[in-house]
């Protein structure tokens, strides 16, 4: 991805910092100087400007590309509505809670809590995309209602908990109990996973539209996916029939 | 906070119950109420232009109770969008509080924004009496507004008792008591026997004549005999009443049954709107009810409008709160508490674009626009069960514009408004003297509060001085000045002061000969004990009755 | 020497049942005996001797001096400021430190985010079906006690409303009631049940999954081992007239799995359906419950609240007292005695400590200023919650110790003063 703002880290980030208030309002027709007036909150330090730890350049485009390790900042694309941000790296806890819009590419691990809910609401992402390149935390993606989170590496415990709807892809190994409480909305597992006890095979077959999303998935962000992927069978088991049981789990398997 | 004399001159006063509609006249405040004269060079307002009326009476409400708190705790969603910082009042070193919105406000907002809406008194329509204390204390956080609490009877089971062995009086006694315990202002009727059927496993009471199972207590039974407790108790308000079948279709007979039931009795029936369905399928039944209560001077209702947006219903009604929880798919709260009633909580969001929503929309404007009598039809929206009060403005504008209202009417969905008067064409407007009976004189006078809603001398100096404006929303939203006790609240537009309010409650006499019997009772089945169960030390005392 | 005397319809505040029908007997200021009452209660109330002191830098100092320079210290560190509200105040007293923290743009820590926060956090994402105490003991008919048995934390509890007593939709008291128990690991159910389970904590989610679906009446599959007996106990609540689950909201030493209340709660919801049911948390002693109605009457959110951006902010991510070690606050206020629930930080990393509440002179950390009160329900009157939020009024048997809630509102009082005097 090229053009639109950067943010490059100035020096290692002092200490843990709360960014959830970044990217939450709108921001795609901000200039370099306006986005740098956005609020950071640190641990000891409090509010300070997010021109203050990044040197921030570049025109607006609807794009903002994060340079340098981001470990510490969590909350980073929270309610994130628009645009495409890319982040150069790992990210702390939370990266994109409650996603609105937009999509955020993290190249690197998420934290914990990756595309959740806030605590204590009912409802999580709503929309948009969250692709996280290398591994995720636990409960990424938990109490998602519409959108997309893929992640390329592996997912932790309980990833999608309590998903409403929404599509959640693990290509790597899928931590124990993804998928737990969903009410409805699909989760793909390319590689290892175990589903909860309270969801039921159903069928082996190959769903055509998984083949026209993974190849999205390549062309839209040039992530690899493999031909058997594309050509292969997939387990649907359906569930959580502790709730609606109106959710699946579709499990690659080699042909 | 001192209590300046003060001259609000040059105003257009609109004081219905001294039947004063529109006159220019000044009004005389001094140590907090209203006189004839002051002295030339007392302090001025001045009002020229501008509309002055008594201060707001909310008559139904939910603002202070452990079900309002249960419902504040699940919306973590609704604070977090709504944030309040402290306002800036003038008394320094400030004591003015920062807090959290949304539908159900936290305590200190709540007052600030009753206030900032020209409200000096609010009543709580619903409170568990063995949660009264908790009420008195959310209260006292409260500031702005005078207020007190309605306590709720009808599904207890010691009145139960009472009711099977035909023992009136004792329930009488037994209803003196509990409001003196709780502090309490009347006596709230909800679901009468429904709760305690969903309690013990009968699920609801559909009909006034079905009777709990192993009792025989019938709806009938039970409203009868509150009703003669409050008129017998002469409590300034009658027993305040949420019918069976609450926002079902075809509740508006059960509605009606009940209205008749109570033939010639005083009684206030709240948030109508909710009861007044035709159907199934669903239909507004709405010109019957209203049309009956035209006919009957000694009833009053308030409508509970249903406003679109964002709404938090909380009752002590738990069987409907299961049935919405189980049609929505919303987030449920249901409390039971022990020996008295119960708790529900759904929180919804009223559609322009759905069928039901709009048809509720449309039932209550009927009902406000049929009414022939405002004094006995006021203002509501049973905060936050219809919406929030803060949508009072918006509700007035469509009672005072037909242009407006009819804007909106084209824009909902019309699927079950077929029938509906509404969508058939009603052109009355209300005018600004009956829109400060409906919000002001109305409900003082059915609440027997003689100090109140109006700005006759002697009244307590509660008023409101709006700028005028075209567009009457926006006029109604932010008041130029509110005035309470004297006391300037709101200057300019801004809240400056937040005085404590008083808590208004009575202490209704009875027959000593109950307390042993009722001893034995707490003994046997309360898990508090008899001498820990009233509440004590509420700062100001009970009014005096009759 | 004089005779004692005695104080009825106490409130005991060691655990969470709030037992309000202790009569307390008074000697030359002790207390030296306590009816009906167990041994938490017992060791509650002790003998009613506290510390009547008031220090700078564990110096005697007035109360004037103490508060003005408690109020300087706070002032000074205004936005970097922790709230802490331990469980031993009332109400009333929690009411001021939170005025006092409104002030500050301080954060607010109570007990609750150590302990109970899990299940809050679950009854805010789903809501709840719960009831009062006295509504299991007068309906209850089928009880569940799910890896707890209250006769160690909450002794009373069996006796005055889940078990024995005679309720009025229960006229044959214990005879009248069907109990299971189910163990998960460490934490034991109830010794004598009519039915039991042994779970294995990796199976408690699997098994709780499973009964809701059966509940509600959804498919499942050939369930496997121990899963049958889960289910089998699934059928028996739903045949259950009210059916009331029983769990321990507070810690053990076990870690256990953060969805089990979450778990909890959506199966006694889905009950509802076939029949009624409700669930109880237990909830350990002083007012920690109170602390949350409050704090959620004030702020809208019931712990882990932050002022600090100038209005309530919800952080149930981070826990206060554990950001204390990281050296985020420069100031900390702990309204009474952390130590009563383990909650003593392990490092104050330089912050000025401000202690005001029972023992605060004798802080085992050290303290820029302490200001001795009396504890609430045995020095102090006011209103503190029961584990099921029903207010209390506190009778206390003692009198004579200086008051909490006076002494937050003073020092809320010496902040507003100094504030007021910043900023003109």
């Amino acid at each position: 991805m090229t053009g639109g703002l950067v943010a490059q880290l100035k020096t290692a980030l002092p200490e843990r910092g709360d960014f959830g208030e970044v990217l939450a309002q709108p921001w795609a027709t901000l200039s370099a100087r306006e986005m740098a007036e956005r609020p950071v909150y640190l641990e000891r330090g409090g509010r300070v400007r997010l021109g203050d730890l990044f040197d921030l350049t570049g025109q607006p485009m609807g794009r903002i590309r994060f340079v340098g390790d981001l470990q510490s900042a969590d909350r980073l694309g929270a309610g994130l509505s628009e645009g495409e941000v890319t982040v150069e790296g790992n990210v702390g806890q939370e990266a994109g809670l409650a996603l609105a819009g937009g999509s955020l590419d993290i190249r690197g691990d998420a934290g914990p809590r990756a595309g959740a809910a806030p605590l204590g609401y009912k409802r999580g992402m709503t929309g948009g995309e969250l692709i996280v390149r290398g591994s995720a935390g636990p409960e990424a993606g938990a109490a998602m209602r519409r959108g997309l989170l893929v992640v390329y590496q592996n997912a932790g415990e309980r990833t999608g908990l309590g998903m409403i709807a929404g599509t959640v892809i693990v290509f790597g190994t899928a931590g124990r109990e993804t998928g737990l409480w969903s009410k409805r909305g699909s989760v793909v597992a390319l590689g290892r996973i175990t589903p909860p006890a309270t969801y039921l095979l159903a069928c082996t077959y190959q769903p055509p539209i998984l083949r026209l999303m993974l190849t999205r998935l390549s062309t839209r962000y040039g992530l690899s996916v493999q031909r058997k992927h594309l050509t292969g069978s997939y387990r649907r088991y359906s569930g959580d029939m502790a709730e609606l049981g109106k959710g699946e789990i579709l499990e690659w398997v080699a042909k | 906070m001192s209590k300046p004399t003060l001259r609000i001159t040059g105003g257009t006063v609109y004081d219905p119950a001294n039947a004063i509609d529109g006159q220019v006249r000044d009004i005389c405040i001094q140590d907090g109420r209203i006189v004839e004269t002051l002295p030339d060079g007392a302090p001025a307002l001045d009002a020229r232009g501008m509309v002055v009326m008594p201060g707001g009476v909310d008559i139904h409400s939910h603002l202070a109770s452990s079900s309002c708190n249960h419902a504040r705790r699940l919306l973590p969603e609704e604070h977090a969008i709504d944030p309040a910082p402290a306002p800036d009042l003038l008394d320094q070193p400030s004591a003015a509080r920062s807090g959290t919105g949304g539908t159900l406000p936290t305590t200190f907002t709540t007052g600030y924004r009753y206030a900032g809406l020209g409200y000096t008194t609010v009543f709580d329509a619903a409170v568990a009496p063995v949660m009264a204390r908790h009420s008195h204390a959310e209260l006292e956080d409260t500031p702005c507004v005078d207020g007190g609490i309605f306590v709720l009877m009808g599904n207890d089971e010691y009145f139960l008792r009472q009711v099977a062995a035909g023992e009136r009086n004792r329930a009488r006694d037994y209803a003196a008591w509990l409001i003196g315990s709780t502090g309490a202002y009347a006596i709230k009727i909800v679901n009468p026997g429904g709760v305690e059927a969903w309690k013990s496993g009968q699920r609801n009471l559909n009909g006034l004549d079905d009777a709990l199972a192993g009792r025989g207590v019938t709806p009938r039974a039970i409203l009868e005999t509150l009703a003669d407790a409050g008129n017998k108790l002469g409590l300034p308000h009658p027993v305040h009443i949420h019918c069976n079948n609450l926002g079902l279709p075809g509740n508006a007979a059960v509605t009606l049954a009940t209205m008749q039931a109570l033939a010639g009795r005083r009684a206030h029936f709240t948030h109508l709107q909710f009861h007044s369905y035709g159907g199934p399928p669903w239909s507004s039944g709405a010109r019957q009810l209203i049309e009956y209560v035209n006919d009957h001077r000694e009833l009053s209702v308030d409508v509970g409008q249903v406003m679109f947006g964002p709404a938090t219903t909380v009752t002590a009604d738990g069987p409907i709160e299961y049935l919405l929880h189980k049609s929505s798919g919303r987030k449920w709260v249901n409390i039971d508490i022990e020996l008295e009633t119960g708790c529900g909580i759904v929180p919804f969001m009223y559609k322009d674009k759905a069928a039901v929503s709009a048809l509720q929309w449309a039932i209550g404007l009927e009902l406000f626009l049929l009414s022939q009598d405002p004094w006995r039809v006021v203002l509501s929206t049973d905060h936050p069960n219809g919406g929030s009060f803060l949508s009072y403005p918006a509700l007035i504008q469509l009672l005072m514009d037909r242009s407006v209202r009819d804007e909106r009417l084209k824009t909902v969905n019309p699927k079950l408004l077929a029938g509906s008067p509404l969508a058939d064409g009603l052109s009355r407007e209300y005018t600004l003297n009956e829109i400060a009976i409906i919000t002001r004189a109305g409900p003082a006078r059915l609440l027997g509060l003689r100090h109140k809603g109006h700005l006759g001398v002697g009244a307590d100096a509660d008023v409101t001085v709006y700028s005028r404006d075209a567009d009457i929303a926006r006029m109604f939203a932010s008041p130029r000045y509110v005035i309470k006790g004297g006391s300037v609240l709101v200057e300019e537009g801004q809240l400056r002061r937040a005085p404590r309010g008083r808590r208004l409650r009575l202490q209704p006499g009875y027959d000593q000969a109950l307390l042993p019997d009722l001893k034995r009772y707490f003994e046997a089945y309360s898990t508090v004990s008899f001498e820990n169960y009233p509440v004590q030390g509420i700062s100001d005392a009970p009014m005096q009755l009759g | 020497m004089t005779a004692s005397q005695g104080v009825e319809h106490v409130t005991c505040l060691g655990c969470g049942c709030g037992c309000d029908d202790v009569t307390v007997s008074v000697k030359d200021g002790r207390i030296v005996d306590a009816a009906p009452i167990c041994p938490v209660g017992r060791a509650w109330f002790g003998d009613g001797t506290v510390p009547a002191e008031t220090v700078r830098e564990g110096k005697p100092v007035t109360m004037e001096e103490a508060l003005n320079e408690a109020a300087a210290v706070l002032v000074e560190a205004r936005g970097r400021c922790l709230v802490y509200l331990a469980p031993d105040l009332s109400s009333e007293a929690q009411r001021e430190a939170l005025a006092v923290a409104d002030l500050l743009g301080a954060a607010v820590d109570c007990a609750t985010s150590g302990t109970a926060a899990t299940g809050l956090i679950a009854a805010q994402r789903r809501g709840r079906t719960a009831s009062t105490l006295g509504e299991i003991r007068n309906r209850g008919d089928v009880l569940l006690f799910w890896g707890v048995d209250p006769s160690d934390r909450y002794p009373r509890y069996l006796s005055r409303y889940a078990l024995e007593p005679v309720g009025t939709q229960v006229p044959k008291g214990r005879q009248g009631r069907y109990v299971i128990s189910v163990s998960t690991g460490a934490d034991r159910g109830l010794k004598e049940a009519d039915l039991s389970l042994e779970l294995a904590p990796e199976d408690e989610i699997p098994a709780l999954s499973l009964m809701r679906a059966a509940v509600a009446g959804n498919r499942v599959g050939e369930p496997p081992g121990q899963m049958g007996e889960a289910l089998a106990i699934a059928k028996r609540l739903m045949q259950a007239r009210y059916a009331v689950i029983v769990h321990d909201a507070e810690p053990s030493a076990e870690r256990r799995d953060p969805l089990r209340v979450e778990g909890l709660i959506a199966l006694t919801q889905a009950l509802n359906e076939p029949t009624r049911a409700t669930l109880s948390s237990l909830r350990a002693g002083g007012n920690r419950t109170g602390a949350e109605a409050v704090l959620t009457w004030q702020t809208g959110y019931p712990f882990a609240v932050d002022y600090s951006r100038g209005h309530p902010r919800y952080t149930p991510g981070e826990r206060g007292i554990e950001r204390l070690a990281t050296g985020a606050f420069r100031a900390v206020l702990l309204a009474g005695a952390p130590a009563f629930d383990g909650s003593q930080p392990s490092s104050f990393s330089g912050t000025s400590v401000v202690a005001v509440g029972p023992r605060a002179s004798q802080a085992s950390f050290p303290t820029r200023v302490a200001i001795d009160t009396g504890v609430a329900g045995i020095h102090e009157s006011g209103t503190a919650y029961r584990m099921d939020e029903v207010p209390l009024p506190l009778r206390p048997p003692l009198s004579g110790q200086r008051s909490a809630a006076e002494t937050l509102n003073a020092l809320a009082a010496a902040v507003r003063t100094q504030l007021g005097l910043k900023s003109r």
